[in-house]
Order: C-alpha cells, then sequence, then structure tokens
C-alpha cells in the first residue's frame, strides 16, 4: 500500500454510514461544550474517554468521536463570545472583541455568519496542510527512533516552558509538576513505587491512627487507614482523563460558583446572515493569511489555543493597517476582527495535529488528551501511525473489506477532522436559534449536571473504581485552581503530565543502549541535532523572555506586593520547592545508585535526573520571590488582582466554592455517592440557583437520575453505602437496593 | 454501542443458560476481567476472543479491563488484595504472572493457590528476526532485544538464545511484548518473539511480505511432558530441534533442564482465568461452564485456531492439571536460573 492508496481508503472510511454517525456524535458533543459554561474541549475529551473505554467503542469510531468533538469546538464556542460576551473557550477570547459590539448593535447574526464560515474555511485549511505535512513525512518518519524520540520529548517540555506564559520559570515548573504527577506510581524497570509517599513510616502511622474513625473502612477487603487505601490506589498511576478533568473542569467550575451575577443582555441573534457570508467572501485574504498562521501556531509545541486568537487579531489589525485603511473601528464592532481570530482558530487543530501524529507531542490541552484516546486503542503516535504494511484487524469496520493500516488511520483522523468542520459549521448554522437560546441558562443551575457527570466519569476512569478516585480529583483539582489563580500554565502540566511516561520509557531504553555502545550513529547524530536546538531554543526564549518583560516594565505596568499580600505565593512555591524536594531526596530516588548511562539502570533514575532539573528552579524561583525586587510574574495572584475591581464585586470566596466541592467528597466518604448527590444537588440548588424552589427540586432530582441512569448504563460499583447505613437492612428497600446495585461499596457489612 | 449488540446476543441467547440451576454470577451485572497487560499483546487479544463468547453463554456482559505495570505483578497484586469474591470480577494470567511468582521476586503479593482456575489455555511463542540476518547466519550477527524484563516471561527466550549462543543484548524495560514488536517493526532491534495469538494476528503478515522471517517455535508439551512441534506452527522447528541440529551437547546441561521448567511452566499453561478464593462454588461451575458452552459453539475451532492457534483448551479440572503444571519447577532448575540472573542481567531475587 502506498501513500496515495492510503489517502483513498482512508476517504472511503469516512463515506461508511457507521462513521458518519460517530463524527455527528462527536459534534453534537463539542457544540454542547463549546456553548455550555464550565466544560471546555479538554474536560469534554476526558469524559470521552470514559465512555469509549465503558462502551469498548471500536477505535475508529472512538477517533470519529474524538476529531468531530475537536473540530467543532473552536466553532461554537462562538456563540458565547458573540452573544453574552463570555469567550466560550479559550481560542475564543479575541473574538469578542469586536463579535460583542455586532450584537450589541443587533447584528449578532452577522458576526456568527461570518465566524461560521471563517472557521469553515480555516479548519479545511489546516486539514488541507495537515495531509500535506503527514504524506511527505511518511518517508521520513522511519529515522526518528527511540532515543531522537526521548529528545523530541524532551524538546517538546522546553518548548512548552518556554512558550507557555510570561515567565519560563512557572511554565517549567508547571510542566515538571505534570512530570512529577505523570510518574507517580509503579516504574516499569524494577517495578517499585514511586511519590506515593508509601515509604514514610509515619504517614502509615497516621493512616493507621485514623482509621479508628472509620469504623467501617473505606474498602472492605482491607480495612487499613485511608491514606495506605490512597496510596495503593496512586501505586497504579494516574490516567489522563483525570488529569484532564481536574486541571480544566474542576478550576473552571470552582469559578462559576463564585460567580454572582446573572448573565447580561438577551442573546437576541438580529439579522445579516447574508451580509456575514458577505462580508467574509470580501476578506478572503484575511481570512486566507490568518489561517496559515492558525496552522503555524499549532504545529509548534507549546503555543495552543489560548494564544492564537491575539495573534490571528494581531495581525488582522496589521493587514488593515497595512492597506492604509482605519484600524479605529476594531473593538468597536468590526467584522473583521471576528473573521481573523475565527478564520485561525479552527486552522490550529489540523495544525496542532502535525506534531501530535507525528512525534507524539502534543502541542495543546486537548491534544494531550487525544493522544491518551489513541493509546486507549493500543496505537502509538511516531512511526506506528505511518505504517503501510502490517493490517491492524482491530480497526476494521464491521462488515467492511477496507484494509486499514497505521498510515490510513491517520489519514482518517485528517478526513476526520475536515468532515467535523463541515458537520459543525452546517449544525451551527442550523441550529443558531435553539442554541442561542441554550446560552441564557444561569450555570448554578447546571452545575449539578455537570458536576455529576465529572464526578461520575473520574470514578469509572480509575483502574480501581473507589473511593480514592474522589480524592485525588479534590486533591489535583485544588492544585488546579492554585494554578489557575497564580497563572500557572495548566497546559503546561497537562503535556508534562502526557510526556511523563514516554520520555522515562525512552530514556531507559536509550540509556542501556549507550551504556553498551550499541546505538547506532544515526541515533547519536538525530540526538545531538535535538540536543542543540533544545540549547539554542533554551537560550533564544531566555533573551526573548528577558526583552519583553524589560518592555513590560518599562511600560509602568508593575505589581508590587506588600509581604502580606504576598504570602500566598510564598506559600504556594514553597510547596512546589517541597515536592520537587521529595522527588530528588525522597528515599525512592536518593537512597538508589545513579546510573545515568548504565546498563542496570532502575526507576529511580528518570525522577532523579528530573528532581535534579526542577528542585534548583522551584528553589531559585523561592529566592527570587523572596529577594528580587523587581520580580513581576511570580508575584501574579488572581486574587489580588481583581479584589478591588468593580466586576469582581459579591463574587463569593474561593474557600467557599471549592468547599462545596470538597463537601460533596466528604459527603459521599460518609453516606455513599447516591445520597450524597442528592444532597448536594439539593443543597446547591437552593443556594444558588435563581429559579423557584420547586424547579430546584425538580432539578435535583433530575441531576440524580442522571447520576442513577448513568450508573446503570455503565455498571459501576455505584456507592449505595449509606442507604444500608441509614435504613438498616430494611427489605421494603430491597428491590430498589438490587435495582441499584452492589450495597456492599464503601465497606458497609 | 457493542455493548448493545451484545446485549441483543444475550438475550438471544439466554433461553440457553436460564435452565441452569445457579444464579448469575454478580447477580448478572457486567463481569470486569482484569488482564495485567496492555492491550495490545497476546493476553489481551486472547482476552477480547474469549470475552464476547462467554458473554453470550452468561448472558451478561464481560468487559476486558486492562491493567498493565510492573510485569504483571500490578495487575495480579490487584486482583489478590482488592477484588473481591463477588462473582463480578475476574483475572487472566500469563507466563509474565508466573515467572516472578515462581522465583520468589519481592514485589509479588499473589498467592496462585489462594485463586480458583476456571480455564488454563497453552500457548506457543514464535522466534523472528530480520531477513538480513538471517540470511547472513545468526552466530555472527550482534543482535538486540526489547525485554520486559529477566524476570518476565522473557526469561525463557533469553535463556535460549544464550544456549543457542546468540549475541543478544536485551534492553529492558518494555511495556509488554507488543512494545517489543512495535521496536522490532520500527527496525530498532533485531529478534524478537511473540505469544502465537500476537504472533499470528500481527508478525505473519509482515513474515509473509517478506520483511521479517520465522526462525523457529518453542515447540509444545506432549502428554508425556516432552517438546514436540507446535500443533500451530507444524512447519517451522521448535527450539530443541534447532539446539539439536547445532549444539547437541547442550541438552544434558542444567541450563536446557531449567529451560525446559520454565517453559512448560510458562507456556503449558500460559494462560489461565482465575476466580479469587473466596468466590462461591457456583459462581466459579457457572463461569466455567459458560467458557465451556462457548467451546461447543459451531465454529468455535475454526475461529480460535486462527485467532489463538491450535492448542486444547484446559477446562474445570483440566485446567486444575494444567494451573499444577504451571506451579511445578523443580529446584535445581530454580537454583540454577536464579544464579543465572545474577550473573547474567544483576538480577538479585
Amino acid at each position: 500500500m502506498d501513500v496515495l492508496q492510503s489517502l483513498f481508503s482512508a476517504f472511503a472510511l469516512i463515506l461508511q454510514p457507521g462513521v458518519l454517525m460517530y463524527v455527528f456524535f462527536g459534534v453534537l458533543m463539542g457544540i454542547a461544550l463549546g456553548i455550555l459554561p464550565g466544560l471546555g474541549g479538554i474536560a469534554g475529551m476526558s469524559i470521552l474517554i470514559v465512555v469509549l473505554t465503558q462502551f469498548q467503542a471500536e477505535p475508529l469510531a472512538g477517533i470519529a468521536m474524538a476529531i468531530g468533538m475537536i473540530a467543532v469546538v473552536p466553532t461554537s464556542d462562538t456563540f458565547a463570545s458573540v452573544l453574552l460576551g463570555i469567550p466560550g473557550s479559550s481560542a475564543s477570547q479575541a473574538t469578542v472583541l469586536d463579535g460583542f459590539p455586532l450584537a450589541k448593535q443587533g447584528k449578532a447574526a452577522q458576526a456568527l455568519s461570518s465566524a461560521f464560515v471563517s472557521s469553515l474555511f480555516g479548519g479545511i485549511l489546516g486539514v488541507v496542510v495537515l495531509t500535506v505535512i503527514l504524506a511527505f513525512a511518511a518517508s521520513i518518519i522511519t529515522y526518528i527512533r527511540t532515543p531522537a524520540q526521548f529528545m523530541l520529548a524532551v524538546f517538546g517540555i522546553a518548548l512548552i516552558g518556554i512558550l507557555s506564559g510570561r515567565s519560563l520559570l512557572k511554565g517549567f515548573l508547571a510542566a515538571g509538576l505534570g512530570l512529577f504527577v505523570g510518574m507517580m506510581g509503579s516504574g516499569s524497570l524494577d517495578g517499585f513505587v514511586r511519590f506515593t509517599g508509601k515509604e514514610y513510616d509515619w504517614l502509615v502511622g497516621f493512616s493507621d491512627w485514623t482509621a479508628q474513625f472509620f469504623p467501617h473502612s473505606l474498602t472492605a477487603k482491607n480495612p487499613n487507614g485511608f491514606i495506605e487505601e490512597w496510596q495503593k490506589y496512586l501505586r497504579s498511576g494516574l490516567g489522563v482523563a483525570m488529569i484532564g478533568l481536574s486541571m480544566f473542569a474542576v478550576p473552571e467550575i470552582v469559578d462559576l460558583l463564585r460567580q454572582n451575577r446573572s448573565i447580561a443582555g438577551d442573546a437576541k441573534l438580529g439579522y445579516g446572515w447574508k451580509q456575514g457570508f458577505m462580508d467574509w467572501w470580501n476578506n478572503k485574504f484575511i481570512s486566507l493569511w490568518n489561517a496559515f498562521v492558525g496552522v503555524l501556531v499549532g504545529i509548534v509545541p507549546g503555543l495552543g489555543g489560548s494564544v492564537v486568537d491575539w495573534i490571528a487579531y494581531g495581525q488582522t489589525k496589521a493587514i488593515v493597517a497595512a492597506r492604509g485603511e482605519d484600524v479605529t473601528s476594531f473593538g468597536k464592532g468590526d467584522i473583521r476582527g471576528v473573521i481573523g481570530p475565527e478564520s485561525a482558530n479552527n486552522a490550529k487543530e489540523g495544525g496542532g495535529l502535525v506534531p501530535t501524529l507525528l512525534l507524539g507531542l502534543p502541542g495543546s490541552g486537548s491534544m494531550a488528551v487525544f493522544l491518551g484516546i489513541l493509546s486507549i486503542f493500543s496505537i502509538e503516535a511516531g512511526p506506528p501511525m505511518f505504517d503501510m504494511i502490517k493490517p491492524l484487524d482491530e480497526f476494521n469496520l464491521p462488515g467492511s473489506t477496507i484494509v486499514v493500516t497505521g498510515m490510513v488511520v491517520t489519514f482518517f483522523i485528517a478526513w476526520t477532522l475536515m468532515l467535523g468542520n463541515v458537520m459543525g459549521t452546517a449544525l451551527c448554522f442550523g441550529l443558531s436559534a435553539p442554541i442561542a437560546r441554550l446560552t441564557k441558562i444561569p450555570f448554578p443551575t447546571l452545575a449539578p449536571f455537570l458536576l455529576v457527570i465529572i464526578f461520575f466519569a473520574v470514578f469509572k476512569v480509575s483502574k480501581s473504581a473507589s473511593f480514592y478516585s474522589f480524592l485525588t480529583l479534590l486533591t489535583l483539582g485544588g492544585l488546579g485552581i492554585l494554578l489557575r489563580r497564580f497563572k500557572w500554565s495548566r497546559p503546561a502540566f497537562l503535556i508534562g503530565f502526557v510526556l511523563a511516561g514516554p520520555m522515562e520509557t525512552k530514556f531507559n531504553w536509550a540509556a542501556q543502549r549507550i551504556a553498551r555502545g550499541n546505538m547506532d550513529p544515526i541515533d547519536w547524530i538525530l540526538m545531538s541535532i535535538i540536543g542543540a536546538l533544545i540549547v539554542l531554543v533554551i537560550i533564544y526564549g531566555i533573551i526573548v523572555n528577558r526583552s519583553e518583560n524589560r518592555l513590560h516594565r518599562e511600560s509602568g505596568m508593575t505589581l508590587s506586593r506588600t509581604w502580606r499580600e504576598k504570602l500566598p505565593n510564598i506559600a504556594f512555591i514553597s510547596v512546589v520547592v517541597l515536592i520537587f524536594a521529595y522527588m530528588l531526596f525522597g528515599p525512592v530516588t536518593w537512597g538508589k545508585k545513579l546510573y545515568f548511562f548504565g546498563s542496570n539502570i532502575n526507576d529511580a533514575q528518570m525522577p532523579h535526573f528530573l528532581g535534579l532539573v526542577f528542585f534548583p528552579l522551584a528553589l531559585l524561583a523561592l529566592f527570587r520571590l523572596l529577594f528580587n525586587k523587581d520580580e513581576q510574574e511570580l508575584l501574579e495572584d488572581e486574587e489580588a488582582d481583581t479584589r478591588n475591581l468593580a466586576e469582581s464585586e459579591g463574587r463569593r470566596s474561593l474557600l467557599l466554592a471549592f468547599g462545596w466541592i470538597a463537601g460533596y467528597v466528604v459527603a459521599i466518604a460518609l453516606v455513599g455517592h447516591l445520597i450524597a448527590t442528592a444532597l448536594f444537588c439539593v443543597t446547591l440548588l437552593l443556594s444558588y440557583s435563581p429559579l423557584k424552589w420547586w424547579w430546584n427540586l425538580a432539578l435535583a432530582a433530575a441531576a440524580v437520575a442522571l447520576l442513577i441512569f448513568l450508573a446503570d448504563l455503565v455498571n459501576p460499583s455505584l456507592t449505595l453505602g449509606g442507604i444500608k447505613r441509614l435504613f438498616g437492612e430494611v427489605e421494603m428497600l430491597d428491590p430498589v437496593l438490587k435495582y441499584l446495585k452492589k450495597p456492599q461499596m464503601f465497606g458497609v457489612p | 454501542m457493542k455493548k448493545i449488540l451484545m446485549a441483543a446476543a444475550a438475550v438471544v441467547s439466554f433461553g440457553a443458560v436460564s435452565s441452569t440451576a445457579y444464579a448469575a454470577p454478580c447477580d448478572g451485572d457486567d463481569i470486569t476481567w482484569i488482564i495485567p497487560f496492555s492491550e495490545g499483546g497476546g493476553s489481551g487479544k486472547w482476552a477480547r476472543f474469549w470475552a464476547p463468547l462467554v458473554s453470550e453463554q452468561l448472558g451478561q456482559n464481560v468487559i476486558v479491563e486492562y491493567m498493565p505495570g510492573a510485569g504483571s505483578t500490578l495487575g495480579a497484586n490487584h486482583f489478590q488484595n482488592e477484588v473481591e469474591g463477588d462473582g463480578c470480577t475476574i483475572f487472566g494470567s500469563s507466563g509474565s504472572t508466573q515467572f516472578p511468582y515462581l522465583l520468589g521476586d519481592d514485589r509479588v503479593e499473589y498467592e496462585y493457590r489462594d485463586w480458583q482456575v476456571m480455564i488454563a489455555t497453552p500457548t506457543g511463542g514464535v522466534v523472528y528476526t530480520t531477513p538480513e540476518i538471517a540470511g547472513a547466519g545468526m552466530e555472527n550477527a550482534s543482535l538486540s532485544y526489547g525485554s520486559q524484563g529477566a524476570t518476565s516471561l522473557d526469561l525463557v527466550p533469553l535463556l535460549a538464545f544464550e544456549l543457542l549462543g546468540y549475541n543478544v543484548e536485551p534492553i529492558f524495560g518494555l511495556k509488554g511484548r507488543s512494545a517489543g514488536r512495535a521496536a522490532f517493526l520500527a527496525g530498532e532491534t533485531t529478534i524478537d518473539y511473540q505469544t502465537s495469538s500476537a504472533y499470528i494476528s500481527n508478525i505473519a503478515p509482515v513474515v509473509e511480505a517478506g520483511e521479517a522471517v520465522a526462525l523457529m517455535s518453542w515447540g509444545a508439551v506432549d502428554g508425556n511432558g516432552d517438546i514436540v512441534r507446535d500443533p500451530t506452527f507444524p512447519d517451522l522447528p521448535h527450539f530443541t530441534e534447532v539446539l539439536s541440529a547445532t549444539n547437541p551437547a547442550a541438552l544434558d546441561t542444567p541450563a536446557y533442564a531449567a529451560w525446559k521448567a520454565f517453559f512448560t511452566a510458562g507456556f503449558a499453561a500460559q494462560k489461565m482465568v482465575f476466580l479469587p478464593g473466596d468466590a462461591s462454588a457456583d459462581d466459579v461451575a457457572t463461569i466455567t461452564a459458560a467458557f465451556e458452552a462457548a467451546t461447543m459453539v459451531d465454529g468455535f475451532g475454526e475461529a480460535s485456531a486462527k485467532r489463538l492457534g491450535v492448542y486444547p483448551q484446559g477446562i474445570g479440572a483440566g485446567a486444575k492439571v494444567l494451573l499444577e503444571k504451571a506451579l511445578d519447577v523443580d529446584d535445581t532448575s530454580l537454583m540454577f536460573v536464579k544464579s543465572w540472573l545474577k550473573d547474567a542481567y544483576g538480577v538479585e531475587l
């Protein structure tokens, strides 16, 4: 099979009715994620992982759904940006600048129509570029073997550290924290367990001490204290869905729970559908240029979603200025300010797939989760995706005779991205009226449903479905909230997490080959080239970063904080220092012999090596924060920045909002998942939802019904402990319990 | 989606099962089948072959869950320590799970004799290399082999390579045989082996395309405990044949005796399905019966030969016999292997 044949085979595959349906499913889910607040593409894909594993979906069906979702989020997020002036996702922030004013002028339809056409155009251009690059890469990809792949993973971390924000230190440390969490659990060489704290006897002692307060241990078989049980849970490592949800769903939901305002505006669509299309046609050059910009931004690992729209917005203004036209209309409802970013933000997905599929380097958070989806179907990015010999029997569609190889899967991804863009645009046009109404749903009304779905998903995604998945979600969600608060890059964390595994196995491989002097010369050459690139990129990054920060300081927009105001920052960075100190000096790593390039290396090598890099960086951050008078980036703190702003008036406290989620977890521990969910939904809705009380009770009932429905659908060990604990052995309840299954969870005898 | 189809199939076949006197295991809920490896390896293929067949017989879903890590001891420890005998969870072990147990690896917290075996499937394996190396002769080649670790099932190939006098560099730390296969296909290693089911579906097409050459099978153990040609690959010489042709004296060494003992332990009952020790006898009987009934369905022999290879399944009492074989390694061989692991790879057990 050659490249062209693979391309055609893949095209034949997407015409199968089953595939069309799955893309359609994905697109529908993506539209929902784009318009509803709280969950974005990353959280959506994390939930999709659960759906795919629970239903044992066919590989191509799963990929089709994921790509359909990726394709449409940058299109559907435009609704919120234009109609409400709130970015529907991070890639649509710039669209607000001109889209919202247009909506206020009654021309929402015009803005949406231009945006959708631009999105479609950019999306398709992205696919075309992706396809061309993939076709040409097929012949050279085989040279990039394990040692070079290890260097590429390091390169990816370096780029992400540099490109993820104004502070290099924060970027690197965020990625480092992701690596730390990614290495948690049992290693693959000698299998010892890293970073669960199980080597500390006092922790185990504390755990045993707590056991006396839980007469029924949280898991029935081994009645240890909860910390010991939690450590066991962590031993098998965490999945990407858990990270996606704790980093990108919990912080957003907590943020929305804090808001105490109803959404302004009445989200009228107005007029101008046809005009919008004409506007795009008249600005096709702007659209084309920005689509290319979007592809390029997508290709560079690390730049990712949140800057592409701003770059495109800047480019659009520059083009208009270069033509000698007036730019003062920008920000007041200039349609070109919508066309530019929207052409770019769909195009970046095609670009983003290039390093993801080719090198296994995800450029953005959603690409990182997409890699996780590929791995549940046991296909690895890189050379296996360009294989044209070996038929992948498990990828065959039922009833189809098309032979599927790695290359066909790769082109299938490109084709479905195209299909997803077309379907997504058509649906956004077709359903614009009902979607516009949906954007008006107040968030607190929605919150119980989102939380039910998220909690359910993390429960099921864990290798051992247990209460500890909730504790882990709560802990990592708390970390996500802090990263958000202090403006550390959460995508960098997620990408670090995803790269940890491949980076370590590839390092172990290369180290063993080097130790025995058996590495191919070509691997040496490639490793050196990439190594040199890494050094150059870091040096360049530091230089650019310094000059940017100098400009920023000179512009006078500086932060100055009292010691008291600095305390949260100091506390947070101190914890980061402790984490990396544990990574470097903990008994798991420090006690083990170091063989950096030895043949009998062990599972402590990579953590040790990373500790040597990140511990000094964390210390440096702490010292700069404490002693550097000019320090700016490390001082960033959303709470302090917004404390005195008018718009944050009436905002609930962070701790209170987080407390809701923590309370839910504690309630689950005490009375079981089902009762806790009922209590939580009722209390939350009655406290925050603006609706009448009977409506809120009905909604709470609906949320509980949703949980039972989901549980029944995928048959989890629904945690009903509480019913029995509260009511004892009531025979009348037996049929109910039998239906709701597994009352013995949570240690109820 | 698949689940709905399976449920439909289950409803259709339910009449056949409902006549048994036992209650459905796990109250008729989905049964989770833990496989302590990643999806792509031989165990995954084996479990995915069986799961729908058994689902159909039981009238309830059997869902395969992968739990790779630490050379399969992670999943096995989980099964030993966390899983309850409510019939909701079954475990699929493999030779890689057996070896650390036999060798007294300190990661092992599980005890085979605590568990209740339901079926045992023998399997074989095929060694293959690149056409260039096969053409130039194995003795002179400098070979590399991607391995999970010397105490895993890879002990069998590593010891075999040593007996044959091949110069093989093992690279440890891979997550399953599928990673070893991927490394070979990417041209990063030059010799590899796959268990029968993974060989049939993944490597046979590559061999057919002329990109790889099959060297030998491991053979199979007959009723007398002798090694004969693998019935799935009758045209391939087996390891013992190759060894006796090149170095007949080696057949009398303790190294060969140890190889044979561990090969028998690892491959004669390479894949087994267990319920926890505290599972009810009814559940054991019901699930065992479902496996047995699945083998009676028309077309089973053909389908299993195509996907798993031609091996007689040990079910119920037959499985117990195979399990005993798998746990029976003589002390001499055990001592030999332990000292060999220490000398060759610095592994202290």
